[in-house]
């Protein structure tokens, strides 16, 4: 399985606000609403897969709100909610704050499907941070 | 005899509706099926 790709457009200071539907080829959801299924977005400074980690959000395992894991500051804000209806839908959420104090410029993402040991790539592709008109 | 050879895999297709804001991830599966 390979993840499809899609760039972000993202505006610094602005809530980063993304829905999302996981569906087969025929329309129907793909059920992700099981706990066992988290969705986890990470965002790095560059695709190197030796490079740190910007910040990574998981959901956490059910219908509630998860949270981002790393790193654990005060100006990181964000989460994912599964909202369940449809199955495969998912809505990853970061906050203002968060978003006002990246640096401009252009990162890449992951967003990935985790079930146990399987991993599951759903896309990736590049977040680009423009600066907001004052 | 002939023989059928039937591979299958699957990719994520990215759909994005910005009119919706939603943004589709649809499971793809391409079968080929080649007869030797």
């Amino acid at each position: 399985m390979t993840g499809g790709t899609y760039d972000i457009l993202a505006e610094e200071g602005s809530t980063l606000t993304l829905n999302f539907e996981y569906q087969d080829e025929t329309g129907s959801a793909v059920d992700i609403t099981s706990s066992s299924y988290i969705i986890e977005f990470i965002v790095k400074r560059t695709s190197i897969k030796t490079d740190n980690f910007m910040f990574i959000m998981r959901s956490n395992g059910n219908d509630e709100e998860g949270s981002i894991e790393y790193p654990n500051t005060h100006n990181i804000f964000g989460y994912i909610t599964k909202s369940g209806s449809p199955a495969g839908a998912f809505t990853l959420i970061v906050n203002a704050d968060t978003m006002e104090n990246l640096s401009l410029g252009t990162y890449f993402y992951a967003l990935r499907l985790i079930n146990g040991s399987i991993v599951t790539p759903l896309c990736k592709g590049k977040i680009s941070v423009e600066s907001k008109v004052t | 005899m002939k023989q059928l050879k039937v591979t299958s895999k699957e990719h994520n297709k990215i759909v994005p509706n910005y009119y919706a804001n939603k943004i589709k991830i649809i499971k793809v599966k391409n079968t080929t099926v080649i007869v030797k």
